[in-house]
């Protein structure tokens, strides 16, 4: 069994964001199989609700992988599978100290190397595709001043093209995406892998700054933090980290 | 009915004015008046320039008492508005349609979202009319955005939940007109 996602790449250049274009693409019955959408710049890249995610030209990995007819509609699951799939890619180029900022990016020495955007598109009830796109920070060395903790693959002293990455990435992300599907146990890895987990740190828990400790990820995807002794489950709506 | 004298006309022009609604259209005994408001009024601003044209209709229209199309204004303080038109609608069948009406109900927990970003208009607004597959809100769980599309068609009646409000599995999210 294969994703084939290596048959079909459509590469450009500028889009607004690769994600946007997947969805274009999806909207217009122009997706008849698991498609790689990459391209050098974009020109709108997007974290959550229109936060920019600030990229050199040709500098960096930005991709968006459309799943035509996706085996998991399970929220959470397909975030963990993205999640270890970039951890994996990382580990295998030798670089140290990753950890997963819940819930969607990637760190390094905690300083963010890498972001996750998922999209699925839903009839009715039904899942009729996913869309997960990355963005990853590839020879990138000047960040602007509003992204300080950010760092890339170069700055972490391994030389690669974006392309060799995408090459190098699609077989982990496939891999990943079966041991979910045949029942493999990604939670506990995902949560192994958290940052700042088991440490004593301050978050912002529905406007009240808190002294937490992150203890665990609940099936759904919620944060479990012991406050006081007390262990309590949020969204990701509820708390804002502090430290970036 | 019987012909409305000025009091009873400026009484609809209040009614009109807090309901939310922006346009009504009125026929009746050959009078026809269109009561126009701008959108989204402040709080106290009864003095607003809510415009009335009044004048003669041909004597043909069946003098049907409020066009029950009148495009409201997206927000929960109209429902009473709302009830109130249909009690005034005087459609025997107003019950039965209230039936025929599909709830479209999320799937499941996270926010809703009833634009693509925050500056975007929203996907759906009451009145439309949607077809099967068009893009009717997103909801959003852990960062993780489903848009949904609709597995429906007909016109929007209401929108039960305000933009980015959460929402729980199997919440009732839109009704629809399907006739």
């Amino acid at each position: 069994m294969n994703l084939d996602f290596k048959q079909n790449i459509i590469s450009l250049d500028t889009l607004e964001s690769t994600n946007d274009y997947a969805k274009y693409l999806i909207k217009n019955n122009q997706i008849k199989m698991n498609t790689i959408i990459v391209c050098n710049k974009q020109t709108r890249g997007r974290g959550q609700r229109n936060r920019v995610w600030e990229s050199v030209k040709g500098k960096n990995l930005l991709a968006s992988f459309i799943f035509d007819k996706p085996l998991i509609d399970d929220n959470f699951l397909i975030n963990i599978v993205s999640s270890l799939s970039l951890v994996d890619m990382l580990s295998e180029l030798c670089i140290n100290d990753i950890s997963i900022k819940w819930p969607n990016d990637i760190l390094v020495n905690n300083r963010k190397i890498a972001g996750i955007l998922i999209e699925n598109i839903f009839f009715g009830n039904n899942i009729k595709s996913t869309i997960v796109g990355f963005g990853i920070n590839v020879n990138q060395i000047y960040f602007p001043d509003y992204m300080p903790k950010a760092t890339s693959i170069l700055l972490e002293e391994k030389n690669i093209t974006p392309q060799q990455l995408l090459d190098h990435f699609i077989p982990l992300f496939e891999k990943r995406y079966f041991q979910a599907i045949t029942g493999v146990d990604l939670l506990s890895q995902y949560y192994n892998l958290l940052y700042a987990k088991d440490k004593r740190i301050k978050m912002k828990i529905n406007e009240v700054i808190l002294d937490v400790v992150i203890v665990g990820v609940s099936k759904e995807g919620k944060l479990i933090l012991d406050i006081n002794g007390k262990f309590s489950e949020y969204l990701n709506s509820e708390i804002k980290y502090l430290c970036f | 009915m019987k012909k409305m004298n000025l009091e009873e006309i400026q009484e609809l022009i209040k009614f009109v004015a807090k309901s939310g609604a922006t346009e009504v259209d009125l026929e009746m005994e050959g009078v026809k008046i269109s009561i126009k408001s701008p959108p989204k009024k402040k709080r106290g601003e009864k003095d607003d320039p809510t415009t009335i044209i009044q004048h003669a209709a041909p004597h043909t229209i069946p003098s049907q008492v409020i066009n029950s199309q009148i495009p409201l204004a997206e927000t929960a303080n109209i429902e009473s508005g709302n009830t109130n038109e249909n009690s005034q609608n005087k459609n025997p069948d107003a019950e039965k349609d209230e039936n025929k009406y599909i709830t479209i109900k999320s799937s499941m927990i996270g926010t809703f979202y009833r634009s693509p970003s925050p500056e975007k208009p929203s996907f759906v607004n009451i009145g439309d009319n949607i077809k099967k597959g068009d893009t009717i809100c997103i909801i959003e769980a852990m960062k993780l955005f489903n848009e949904i599309e609709s597995e429906v068609e007909g016109k929007v009646i209401k929108v039960l939940v305000d933009d980015s409000n959460p929402v729980e599995f199997e919440q009732d999210l839109f009704l629809i007109d399907p006739s």
